[in-house]
């Protein structure tokens, strides 16, 4: 049975999305304390605004929204970012067939933390929260164009960085990892 | 010439940002892509590997280690952050009235606060009851790591196999925690722990209860902080939670 809005209180918030804001918090900010800072914002903002939470089924989105808000807030100021950052990087999609490896985590995190902000940030929105194109130009506010070309750019810049860093690694005993995708 | 870097350009991003399932089946990138795969069978094959590898990059990145006292830190900075609040609010209301009564209503709200102004014990059994009735165990979200500090549990009482707790933002006006004693076996028990003092209440739980149709209940106090213990059942379930042996200290 849903649970009525009436019903709805920080603490139940808190258990039920901690663990959720504060992966996707780590996953933008690349640090442990950024991260626990940032989930620490959220649900300060969300227990003065609870009042504006209409619909538990939307918490988790609700809760998301503050946390990008409160993240593009902080790094406004990095913000255009630099013209070589721009170009269309497609050649690193491997044409062969890909072996079914695991992706490390922190070597994932690594590639992630390389890259602007707002690459990051459509990456994670479309990984962590599974958002399609539409829904990363609705939550950001920007052109569906500026998008689609963001989040492409971005897929093919982090896999460029995987890459690299697993071919750079190849040398080294290997340990089935990435780089046999790009041979 | 131009048209067809530009046809592999737009190609291109459409293979990256399009989901197999996550579009409508209007939308015209959507559209492109579907015709250039039943055209290419090379294109197919390309959006299938982008689509495995895609799914492995997701799971990697909802892959992330959560401390494990990561909520009780939270819940901690949440309540010490909610009397600052009620006093601006308190603040706003008395600011229209003379400068004299606001400022007498906001030392009476920073005692309130502090725990300094009494509660009676009779109030404190009523909220705790009433606590209790209207939270149904489907709608409880307990924790089982560290509780925040300030509100410890009872050394008056067995804390059975595992202790449990959720903060409590308005018990009796003032934030707190709640701990559950509930077992497996034995009904519903929750312990109330907030700031403050009760005029003439004893020092430990008592061994008869205050007991209403449904529950028993007994407050006591402890180092400037209320407890109120709350069983579901009669006298004998509640007294199955007290860890001394004979009745009220007091």
């Amino acid at each position: 049975m849903a649970e009525s809005p009436s019903r709805v209180n920080i603490t139940n918030l808190v258990a039920d999305h901690h663990r959720a804001v504060y992966q996707y918090a780590y996953r933008l900010t690349g640090s442990v304390p950024e991260a626990e800072d940032l989930t620490q914002h959220v649900f300060l903002a969300a227990q003065r605004n609870l009042g504006k939470l209409h619909k538990l089924e939307s918490a988790r989105q609700w809760l998301y929204a503050i946390l990008r808000n409160r993240f593009l807030k902080e790094k406004q100021k990095h913000w255009p970012l630099p013209a070589a950052d721009l170009q269309l990087d497609m050649e690193d999609v491997p044409d062969t067939q890909l072996p079914e490896t695991a992706i490390d985590r922190e070597q994932l995190q690594a590639a992630l933390n390389r890259l602007p902000d707002d690459s990051r940030l459509v990456l994670v929105m479309f990984y962590f929260e599974e958002s399609s194109y539409r829904e990363i130009a609705e939550q950001l506010q920007l052109p569906i164009g500026t998008v689609m070309s963001r989040l492409a750019r971005a897929k093919a810049r982090l896999r460029s960085i995987l890459f690299r860093a697993e071919a750079d690694g190849r040398a080294q005993p290997s340990n089935g990892g990435l780089a046999s995708l790009a041979k | 010439m131009d048209d067809q870097a530009s046809r592999e350009r737009r190609l291109e991003q459409a293979l990256e940002v399009c989901r197999p399932d996550g579009l409508p089946a209007d939308d015209a990138a959507s559209a492109f892509l579907a015709a250039e795969m039943a055209a290419r069978p090379g294109v197919a094959e390309r959006y299938r590997r982008l689509q495995g590898l895609d799914a492995r990059i997701a799971a990697a990145m909802r892959e992330v280690p959560v401390p494990g006292d990561l909520a009780g830190r939270l819940m901690a900075r949440l309540a010490a952050e909610r009397p600052a609040r009620e006093v601006s609010r308190r603040w706003l209301l008395a600011g229209s009235g003379l400068l004299a009564a606001a400022a007498g209503l906001l030392v009476a709200v920073w005692l309130g606060l502090r725990g300094g102004q009494p509660l009676s014990q009779q109030y404190v059994l009523d909220e705790a009851i009433r606590s209790f009735e209207n939270s149904p165990p489907e709608l409880q979200h307990w924790l089982s790591d560290s509780p925040p500090g300030g509100f410890p549990f009872s050394g008056m009482l067995l804390p059975g196999r595992q202790v449990r707790w959720q903060a409590i933002a308005d018990f009796v006006g003032r934030h707190g925690v709640a701990y559950d004693l509930s077992g497996t076996e034995a009904g519903r028990a929750t312990l109330f722990v907030v700031a403050g003092t009760v005029e003439g209440l004893g020092p430990a739980p008592a061994l008869q209860p205050f007991t209403t149709a449904g529950c028993c209940a007994s407050a006591w106090q402890e180092n400037g902080l209320v407890y109120v213990l709350v069983v579901e059942g009669d006298p004998t379930a509640y007294q199955s939670h007290l860890r001394l042996p004979t009745g009220p200290i007091a």
